[in-house]
């Protein structure tokens, strides 16, 4: 209960996205880290609902073999305790986390290696 | 026109059943769970399906020949296609070998840089394309990927994807067509000629002297091109497919490695080692192909310039003949000692070649 006497909002769960883009043909390296619940709202709403549709659930490392100069993608989702850790390319990432990996590389920042 | 099938035929870049890719089975796994019987029933075929397309790729790897299209006469034949902002390889057929230019630039700039890359290993080297036999030289120009709302916008990247070239257009912002550059187009053609020759495994220091080879025959190309002699050549790779700004000149500089790009706000600062006392030992890019490719990068621009005159003539012969010597597996340390070696041959190369190959690989911490 609020000290207002109105029943308090339940605390959003919590959901933190790690993000590392390496190589392409640029061998740049960039990364991010977002917490959902320290995102402006509506940037916490997509990052969400962008993580749920991304059916990112198991860990897993996947690449294209044979082609040279693809971007390496390594994502982690923290949903509070558990972790999955996502390694691919650009060749390969499942279709469903094609909009994520948009999202989080479009916030992504260089990085030293 | 009739479109020949490119390892297998029309696909997807981030290919559900193309033989370039892997497919993450974990989902098709908990697919096969599914109370919907048809639900079920495709995850079953899917993943049986993907294993065979595993096997499929796993051959290709071990036998690149299996990817290579023939050309007719087995000459100088190129193919371009348009893959109109989205990302199916190869797209729409736009232009083929002696067709009349485009009038979209991008496209003759693949043909066109195609042949420069075509003729420059037919003429000094006397290597009838990537796989010695006229293999068809295809590229795919303006190629997209999808931003986070699923609309396609132009790639800020170039590939090869294990049969065929990619180019994006870039967003405009940092990264311009990456069709522009002959060096960036000859890099992606060397791959697919590396896929013939030593077939360096692509991680770790194996990867990095893949990169590095491309790095050195695209820069070869361009210098061929342009008629500059090693002293006075640029030794930029990618300069011209970055919209410029005062923080960056290039992707990388294979003369200062480290030096390409620095506090630029998109790009940050150039990673490059230039010597083995910083070379990168992480994860990131297969392992820092992209970034310890530096080092051996260097050591070739100072035999370059310590030869003197055309770099293809000498310094490029020597790594030509090493692409060749070196195993899949190969080290740094193996390609040191093989350059120094073909550089002792005293009349091919002449008596000094071999002590500036070896000054070359000590400066640079090997």
């Amino acid at each position: 209960m609020a000290d207002d006497g109105r029943c308090a909002e339940p605390a959003a769960p919590t959901l933190r996205v790690s993000f590392e883009q390496s190589g392409g043909f640029a061998g740049l390296l960039k990364g991010c880290v977002l917490d959902a619940n320290e995102l402006p709202a509506d940037e916490s709403a997509e990052l969400r609902r962008l993580v749920a549709a991304s059916g990112l659930e198991t860990s897993s490392e996947v690449t294209s073999r044979g082609t040279r100069d693809r971007r390496q993608l390594a994502i982690t989702i923290d949903r509070g305790g558990e972790t999955v850790r996502v390694a691919c390319d650009d060749g390969c990432t499942p279709e469903g986390a094609r909009p994520l990996v948009a999202f989080l590389a479009a916030r992504a920042k260089p990085v030293r290696p | 026109m009739p479109q020949p099938a490119v390892g297998g035929g029309s696909r997807s870049v981030p290919c559900r059943s193309s033989i370039q890719c892997i497919v993450p089975p974990y989902m098709l796994d908990r697919l096969t769970h599914s109370a919907d019987a048809k639900v079920r029933d495709r995850a079953i075929a899917g993943l049986s399906r993907s294993a065979a397309v595993r096997a499929v790729r796993a051959f290709a790897q071990e036998i690149p020949g299996m990817m290579a299209v023939p050309s007719p006469a087995a000459s100088k034949n190129r193919l371009i296609y348009d893959a109109k902002g989205k990302d199916t390889l190869p797209g729409r057929l736009v232009r083929s070998e002696g067709q009349k230019k485009s009038a979209d630039v991008a496209v003759n700039e693949a043909y066109d840089h195609c042949g420069d890359t075509y003729d420059f290993y037919r003429e000094l080297f006397e290597r009838n394309s990537l796989d010695g036999s006229g293999m068809t030289l295809i590229s795919t120009v303006h190629v997209g990927e999808p931003d986070q709302a699923g609309k396609f916008q132009p790639m800020d990247n170039a590939f090869w994807d294990g049969a065929q070239m990619a180019y994006g257009d870039g967003d405009g912002v940092v990264f311009q067509r990456f069709t522009r550059s002959l060096d960036v187009v000859a890099h992606e053609l060397t791959h697919g000629m590396q896929s013939f020759t030593s077939n360096l495994v692509y991680r770790g220091q194996s990867g990095a002297l893949n990169e590095h080879f491309s790095d050195v025959f695209g820069i070869l190309v361009r210098q061929w091109k342009l008629g500059e002699k090693a002293d006075k050549a640029s030794w930029l790779i990618g300069a011209d497919v970055l919209v410029p700004a005062k923080t960056r000149r290039a992707i990388r500089d294979m003369e200062n490695p480290g030096t390409a790009y620095v506090d630029d706000p998109d790009l940050g600062t150039d990673p490059q080692p230039a010597h083995m006392k910083d070379f990168y030992s992480g994860a990131a890019d297969n392992g820092g192909v992209h970034l310890n490719s530096g080092i051996p990068n260097r050591a070739f621009a100072l035999v370059a310039k310590q030869l003197g005159g055309f770099a293809w003539e000498m310094a490029g012969r020597i790594w030509y003949d090493a692409m060749f010597q070196l195993s899949s597996r190969s080290q740094f340390v193996d390609i040191q000692a093989i350059t120094t070696q073909i550089a002792a041959d005293d009349k091919r190369f002449g008596k000094e070649a071999k002590k500036v190959v070896a000054a070359a690989w000590k400066k640079v911490g090997l």
